[in-house]
């Protein structure tokens, strides 16, 4: 839950916060132990895995209900697949290209009609409401832009990874994550104007 | 035109925080999917300890290259690097029937047999030359019957399956059950690593579908599937072979799916419910730019079957119209140009529908038009009330026409010169009504070359499919 705007999302739990790289090392028995149907070993690898894959789901998909099944299908096909992954301290990367693609199925099945959320009922201050309005305006431009492109948006702004991390993650060179990181940015700011 | 909006790292922070924010928590989520892989299987491949992989792949490499090199240098010359024995070879299944408490009861007309049990079936191969069958492997779970859930393919009442189909390598076998162990599995070979690749739960006891049911890419990469079976217009999914991961392409195709032979792209029928008719869809197989080759534009209009022509510049597909009073009609094989173009009939065409006729209709094929790798014959099953399943072979310039040999399902030799058909069950005694005391050779498998002589019996077995 938001602390307050314009700060992160809150941690979940403290292991939340560990970086990709370290845990994917330190959890590498976990993944040999899951692998070979240990559900135990399959809940501490998941649990803080979680709460990441579920903000990165709904940064991407902009639907709550979406973004649950999205990461939920991640899991369970994590789940299912592990025996075959081939080096343990990949784990994490793997786990998040499955993540991407379920995005990108649920993408495709959604009708274009975009969802207003019907939700919110607070009453906000004149100042809140003219940054929300801004806001809107950039989230609406960055429903333009690839899955792929959400995803090293959301990973460098809401999950605040160094680029040396989120290049791991993708599996990518570290110039090859700037680039892209690079060019999805001016991506959003071409669709922002195009917004007005 | 409203001022443009400065767009600040710190503003973009906050909006993609606010939208990360909802009202699922993680502890939700985990508990969610713990409970869901309680009934979710893994795939069952053994994972090597890191460190014996590290040490077993040189290992293996020095083993496996050491004698080529030695044999290399002996020969003097280099051979083909492919073993002979994984070429052309034949796979079918090859299932146990039982009519007890018999006799069983069988119905031509709607495909229903009762009292028909399949007690085992199992997976073998064997050279084009007909030596004994090796038996590759047993299929996975117990089917409770064979008459199953989907009436339109008589097939599929009368046969346990489950259909299977060589990797474009010929190194392993694919294949789908419909029992009580639904899913995507790959073997190799020799009958090792066993593997389901895709569990299907929804598929469970519906029973044999309508072959071919799944559809190997050209690389061996990947398989596209329809899933789940049941029913008329479902998704079409398309699984990682490596790791199982699955992508689902469309959500409203038809069992009918082919690989163009570059791998780019998919063929499939979609359905369109609203108006009752499918048309042909080619899609990129990573899932984008689906494009609409062939609109039949009369309601009533379903492609059954359809094949890329080996060059990839052509599709045949084969339509059906359902029939006012004596069910579903076969409408014509068609081709058309893979960019949409130049589509024409080919062969003559269908009679028109004898009305209260009762018989004699030539119905559509269950979903089997296949190009001869050669490329210049196609070869569909049609099957009537007269003469049962046969197969049809045209030149692929819609030239000329003419019944091979009775058949339920075949396929092409490497070199397009022969044939390998299952034929069977049979009509038993003559009769649209009968009964069975022998199941015996339910189906039999049998080589024929194109122009239906020379006829060799590979004995028993159903669902055959020839290696590259």
């Amino acid at each position: 839950m938001l602390v307050g705007m314009g700060m992160r999302p809150a941690p979940e739990s403290v292991a939340d916060v560990a970086s990709v790289g370290v845990a994917a090392t330190l959890d590498a028995p976990l993944v040999e132990r899951a692998a070979h149907g240990d559900h135990e070993a399959f809940a501490r690898l998941i649990e803080p895995r979680a709460a990441r894959l579920l903000r990165t789901a709904r940064v991407i998909l902009a639907n709550e209900a979406d973004a649950y099944e999205a990461a939920q299908e991640t899991l369970i096909a994590a789940w299912a697949s592990l025996p075959g992954l081939r080096d343990a301290n990949h784990f994490d990367a793997w786990l998040h290209r499955t993540l991407v693609n379920k995005c990108r199925d649920a993408l495709r099945k959604r009708s274009r009609v975009r969802e207003i959320d019907l939700g919110a009922t607070e009453v906000e201050t004149p100042d809140i409401a003219d940054e929300h309005v801004a806001q809107d305006a950039i989230l609406a431009a960055f429903d333009r832009l690839s899955v792929e492109e959400r995803y090293i948006l959301a990973l460098h702004h809401v999950e605040d990874l160094p680029l040396a991390t989120i290049a791991g993650q993708l599996g990518i060179p570290l110039g090859t994550a700037k680039s892209r990181l690079w060019s999805a940015r001016r991506k959003l700011e071409r669709a922002l104007e195009a917004e007005r | 035109m409203s001022a443009l909006i400065p767009l600040s790292d710190a503003r973009l922070t906050q909006a993609l925080a606010r939208r990360a924010a909802g009202p699922h928590t993680a502890s939700e989520l985990v508990r969610d999917v713990q409970a869901a892989v309680e009934e979710v299987p893994q795939r069952s491949r053994w994972v090597w300890p890191a460190t014996v992989r590290r040490l077993l792949l040189p290992a293996l490499l020095l083993v496996a290259v050491l004698p080529a090199l030695v044999g290399f240098l002996l020969a003097g010359r280099a051979t083909d690097s492919t073993p002979p024995s994984t070429r052309g070879e034949i796979a079918f299944v090859q299932a146990t029937y039982l009519c007890d408490p018999g006799p069983c009861r069988i119905q031509v007309w709607s495909g229903r047999v009762e009292g028909l049990q399949a007690v085992g079936s199992r997976i073998v191969r064997t050279a084009a030359d007909g030596v004994a069958p090796m038996p590759v492997v047993d299929v996975p779970g117990t089917l409770d019957r064979v008459a199953g859930s989907m009436p339109t393919d008589p097939r599929s009442d009368r046969l346990a399956g489950p259909d299977v189909a060589w990797s474009p390598d010929g190194s392993r076998l694919a294949f789908r059950t419909f029992n009580d162990a639904p899913g995507i599995y790959i073997v190799n070979r020799d009958g090792s690593d066993l593997t389901r690749l895709v569990d299907l739960k929804q598929d469970r006891d519906t029973g044999m579908g309508t072959p071919p049911s799944l559809a190997w890419s050209p690389d061996g990469a990947h398989i596209a599937y329809i899933y789940p079976y049941a029913g008329r217009y479902q998704p079409l999914w398309v699984v990682d072979v490596a790791d199982g991961v699955t992508r689902q392409l469309d959500d409203r195709a038809t069992r009918v799916v082919a690989w163009s032979p570059d791998g780019s792209r998919i063929a499939f029928a979609r359905s369109y419910r609203n108006v009752d008719l499918t048309k042909l869809v080619v899609i990129e197989a990573d899932g984008t730019d689906a494009t609409v080759l062939e609109a039949a534009d009369r309601r009533g209009y379903h492609i059954t079957a359809l094949a890329w022509s080996p060059d990839g510049s052509h599709i045949a597909f084969e339509r059906r119209t359902d029939g006012e009073s004596v069910g579903p009609s076969f409408e014509g094989l068609w081709l058309i140009a893979a960019d949409g173009t130049m589509l024409r009939r080919l062969g003559p065409e269908p009679p028109p529908l004898r009305r209260g006729a009762g018989c004699c209709v030539l119905m559509a094929g269950g979903g089997t038009v296949k190009w001869s790798p050669d490329g210049r014959r196609i070869g569909r099953i049609a099957h009537d009330q007269e003469r049962g399943s046969v197969i049809v072979v045209i030149e692929a310039d819609g030239a000329e026409e003419h019944v091979l040999a009775p058949a339920d399902t075949f396929d092409w030799s490497p070199d397009g010169s022969r044939i390998v058909l299952a034929d069977g069950p049979r009509r038993i005694d003559d009769a649209s009504v009968g009964e069975v005391t022998s199941t015996e050779d339910w189906s039999s498998i049998t080589i024929v070359d194109v122009n239906g002589s020379d006829a060799r019996s590979l004995g028993p077995g159903e669902f055959p499919d020839w290696s590259p």
